[in-house]
């Protein structure tokens, strides 16, 4: 037997695709090894900086962050930010364009629009992320079970899903909203029913392809039960493409709140939504000087839709590169 | 002539003793289902026909074959991972087929594979010492820090690299991985999954060493898969060929390699290369023509007759015995420990190294 030039135990050839990924793309020294070689890294900290690594690259992702916690901090301070009670009206002092006392303006029933689209924000969010863990958490655990288990119950959920799915997304919401009566809680639970089958798909797909790897099988032969191999060995590998999917929904949850609300469905009207305000200045539309009306509404949504769109795009690119 | 050389370096086979593996006429049959709402299957894919081994404790036998004969599919019946159609399975006395889900976890403590792909078989999430620790859990045992070190070393890997990721690993080192995962808690039993034919042929030598190592130190018993015959030349103490989904030809190592009497064996054998020019210009290479058949549909009597080059010279007389009668074992030259499924099996000279 001929042996290798090298004394070692073993030449460590193997460079993982990864790492030859980020090479190509980021040629500036440092970061391309920052799966370190001198083992050196903490337990999960290493896969957390890894993805903050890559999600760096995406500037678009970063100011789409930056707005994303910006928006959060409005919704959480918005008592104390807001000048005005956002419901206050004003008769005397309606239709007027921004002012020193009135940022944003005021509405056809003179409630501040600054005090407003806060309020907004403080909405969206709420309805954002609510919809957003719902149809997560029902999507992964119905995909996983569905994909795990297979056979009649798989069946059964997926028919379920093509039902769900054979709705046009804002007649379904209209129906489930007609059916619970108004409310915001109303609007999350219309908008998540609405949003859990793809989840749910994604995730039974990613389930269905996990399922039969070797460390599954691994798994199953150190004596690991179903149940951890779902929590701890599918769950963790399968989760990115779903968990993605339900993020860049909360601007698509967003919107669709307010459009429900443009309708006069969802939300109660005299509660200040984008929508709703939006549907109060369309007989501005035309009018000079009171383009604020729905200017700023408009604003809002696509911001808060742009930023969460920009970082589901970047967390897409990080969390799992494979996936691009 | 029956003992394995190598027995008394293992542990040592005494051929009285019971053996620590046996297996009774495995069958596992694949459904296949077809139409649209099929339930009921439309065939079977005879994966693994009335198959029967029995594995000395100690001993390292080896299943060979071309891919899709069913070596694998043998191996993970064997364990339960798939469950067989029927057959019989002990291990150390244990009826593995009568086991319920609990207890079958449980056992499992004493019966351990390895896998083909180092790539594959470990979990990309989790560290070294995740996936090594997640065993001793699973069967209610404390890990203190020195558990992993010293099973890391075992193997040959520094304590280190436990808390990296898979991927930050050579494939050779990722195998030391998935071997120090199968030995850990000390298994009566182990199946080599093709453990090195995924893996460089330089560090195949080294995994193969070690896993010779590993079996003269805690006493291993090998159920070893592989389609590469030098390397089971070198560990295996006895030899199994499987071809579509039944063992043909079965014996002590040397037995096989210096007188193999199956035409599939002897085709297998010839097709090994021999690293001296001289005798590899000379060598007679049987080549069998054709593909496996759809184990779905094998041919009747002897399934290997659609490739053998022995039933092309036969008189049609002859060869009728081949398509009606399904050969069964017959003992070689009244050597129980050797033996052939073939109605006209005969020593052939084939030239080796």
């Amino acid at each position: 037997m001929t042996t290798p030039p090298q004394s070692g135990r073993e030449p460590d050839t193997h460079v993982p695709a990864e790492a030859l990924m980020t090479r190509f793309e980021a040629p500036e020294p440092g970061a391309a090894d920052a799966t370190d070689t001198t083992g050196k890294g903490k337990k999960a900290s290493g896969q957390l900086r890894d993805i903050w690594r890559r999600y760096k690259r995406n500037k678009l992702a970063v100011v789409g962050l930056v707005v994303v916690a910006f928006l959060m901090i409005l919704a959480i301070l918005q008592p104390w930010i807001t000048p005005y009670d956002p419901m206050e009206q004003n008769l005397l002092n309606t239709r007027k364009p921004p002012s020193d006392g009135h940022w944003f303006g005021t509405d056809v029933l003179g409630r501040d629009m600054f005090s407003a689209i806060i309020y907004g924000v403080r909405l969206a969010m709420i309805v954002g992320w609510s919809v957003m863990f719902l149809s997560l958490i029902v999507g992964l655990a119905l995909g996983a079970v569905a994909g795990f288990r297979g056979g009649a119950l798989d069946s059964l959920i997926m028919r379920v899903t093509d039902i769900v799915l054979a709705f046009p997304a804002l007649i379904g919401a209209i129906l489930v909203v007609q059916i619970f009566g108004n409310g915001i809680w109303q609007v999350v639970i219309a908008l998540a029913i609405l949003s859990w089958p793809t989840a749910a798909r994604l995730m039974r797909g990613s389930t269905l392809s996990l399922r039969e790897s070797e460390y599954v099988e691994a798994a199953r032969s150190i004596g690991a039960s179903d149940t951890r191999i779902v929590t701890r060995h599918i769950l963790p590998n399968a989760i990115a493409p779903t968990l993605i999917y339900s993020f860049s929904h909360i601007g698509v949850a967003v919107v669709a709140m307010a459009s429900l609300a443009f309708l006069g469905i969802g939300v109660p009207p005299d509660i200040p939504e984008w929508g709703t305000m939006i549907a109060n200045a369309v007989p501005s539309l035309n009018v000079e000087g009171e383009s604020h009306m729905w200017v700023f509404p408009s604003l809002a949504i696509v911001v808060t839709t742009l930023a969460f769109a920009f970082v589901a795009d970047g967390l897409r690119d990080s969390i799992d590169p494979k996936l691009r | 002539m029956t003992s394995p050389s190598s027995a008394s370096s293992s542990g040592g086979t005494l051929l009285d003793e019971a053996p620590l593996l046996e297996v009774n006429n495995l069958v596992k049959h694949f459904p296949i289902r077809g139409g649209l709402i099929g339930r009921r299957p439309t065939g079977f894919v005879q994966a693994v026909n009335d198959i029967s081994l029995t594995v000395g404790r100690g001993e390292t036998v080896a299943l060979v074959g071309e891919s899709g004969c069913g070596k694998s599919t043998t191996a993970r019946s064997v364990l339960r991972l798939l469950e067989p159609t029927s057959g019989e399975v002990r291990l150390d006395g244990v009826d593995v087929m009568a086991l319920n889900q609990r207890d079958l976890r449980r056992a499992r403590r004493d019966m351990q594979i390895v896998f083909q792909d180092p790539y594959a078989s470990l979990n990309p999430r989790m560290t070294i010492r995740q996936t090594l620790t997640e065993k001793y859990e699973l069967f209610g045992h404390q890990v203190t820090k020195s558990t992993i070190s010293d099973l890391l070393d075992t193997v040959g890997l520094a304590e280190e690299y436990a808390d990296r990721y898979p991927h930050e690993f050579s494939g050779g080192q990722r195998q030391r991985i998935g071997i120090a995962r199968a030995i850990a808690l000390n298994p009566k039993f182990i199946v080599l999954d093709e453990p090195v034919s995924a893996l460089d042929v330089s560090i195949q030598a080294q995994i193969i060493n070690l896993l010779e190592d590993l079996q003269d130190e805690l006493g291993l018993t090998y159920l070893f898969i592989a389609h590469d015959l030098s390397v089971v030349r070198h560990i295996a103490d006895r030899v199994a060929v499987m071809y579509l989904g039944s063992v043909v030809e079965t014996a002590d190592r040397d037995e096989l390699f210096d007188r193999p009497h199956h035409p599939y064996t002897q085709a297998l054998i010839s097709a090994v290369p021999i690293p001296d020019p001289r005798v590899e210009r000379r060598r007679e290479r049987i080549v069998l023509r054709g593909d496996v058949p759809n184990p779905a549909n094998p041919p009747s009597g002897c399934r290997f007759r659609t490739r053998c080059w022995k039933f092309e010279q036969l008189s049609e007389t002859d060869a009728r015995r081949c398509i009606e009668e399904p050969p069964p074992l017959y003992e070689i030259d009244g050597n129980p420990a050797h033996q052939a499924s073939c109605h006209y099996a005969s020593l052939r000279d084939v030239v080796r190294s």
